[in-house]
């Protein structure tokens, strides 16, 4: 898919770990691995800007487009 | 006014399959022996009411007289005849190519239904009210329209075979006999619930993929 989640490099920037930011989120640990390995098929305007708002960030620091990816 | 889920229904449900399943279950494995006792030419245990003949298979079927006949039987005809209804059962010979045919045709039809009844209860053991949608049950409603459309095209090779095999024992009993059974090819039959359940299968399947989608949404 060419969309291709950065929430790995937001959250090492924010040095925030998985937990932390599944409570502040308030996501389940594994649907918060489902985003963070690029396995999701979709994603909510809800827990976009709850992850954004948690990590100080705007949704292109975590959502990315490569072209043939 | 709010929508409760009537969960009673689904359990309900799920044991009279589970009853029917077991009752034919019991009727294959009840007809297999009588039949496997029959073929060896041995006696097999009373279990029906009425005159039982030894190594024989009773075929239900009917007929109609010409004129005001008497009936007369050769030895190796044996008839249960209601002349009233114009219909009874030929008690024709198992090792006969008519009696095999029959007892052939029975044990596919009750190998279907176990299969169908099989497959019924699959699906309500395995579905679970937070999982409804699961790929296996769409495969196995699949496979219940096609063992139903495959009934229906079975049904006419039946009617068709026990026809063509059974007239010319009616025919023997008496010339002013003749059967009443009849073969016709008929389009109305449980094929179109069939072809009804492939399309259930079809938007079960769309279900499989949303619920996967969903899953997959975080």
């Amino acid at each position: 898919m060419p969309i291709i989640v950065n929430l790995d490099v937001m959250m090492a920037r924010r040095k925030m770990s998985l937990t932390e930011l599944a409570e502040k989120v308030g996501l389940t640990m594994a649907n918060l691995s489902i985003l963070k390995t690029g396995k999701a098929k979709a994603i909510r305007f809800s827990t976009l800007e709850a992850i954004c708002q948690v990590l100080d960030c705007k949704p292109g620091d975590i959502l990315d487009f490569e072209k043939g990816a | 006014m709010t929508n409760q889920s009537p969960t009673w229904v689904f359990t309900t449900a799920g044991l009279a399959v589970n009853l029917v399943y077991y009752f034919t279950m019991l009727a294959a494995a009840i007809f297999i022996f009588i039949s496997v006792l029959r073929l060896l030419n041995l006696q097999p245990p009373q279990l029906t009411f009425g005159e039982q003949f030894p190594n024989r298979v009773s075929i239900p079927v009917d007929w109609e007289k010409r004129g005001d006949v008497t009936l007369t039987l050769p030895e190796e005809f044996l008839v249960s005849l209601n002349p009233g209804e114009r219909k009874g059962e030929l008690q024709v010979p198992i090792h006969s190519t008519l009696g095999l045919s029959y007892t052939f045709f029975i044990l596919i039809a009750l190998i279907g239904s176990v299969w169908f009844f099989w497959l019924l209860r699959q699906i309500f053991h395995h579905t679970r009210a937070d999982l409804p949608f699961l790929a296996e049950n769409a495969r196995r409603i699949s496979q219940m329209g096609l063992l139903i459309i495959a009934s229906s095209l079975f049904s006419e090779v039946y009617d068709y075979v026990i026809w063509s095999q059974s007239k010319p024992y009616i025919e023997a009993m008496s010339p002013g006999f003749y059967s009443g059974l009849s073969y016709s090819l008929s389009l109305n039959g449980p094929w179109v619930f069939g072809l009804v359940l492939l399309a259930v299968a079809q938007v079960y399947r769309r279900g499989v993929e949303l619920q996967q989608e969903n899953a997959l949404t975080v």
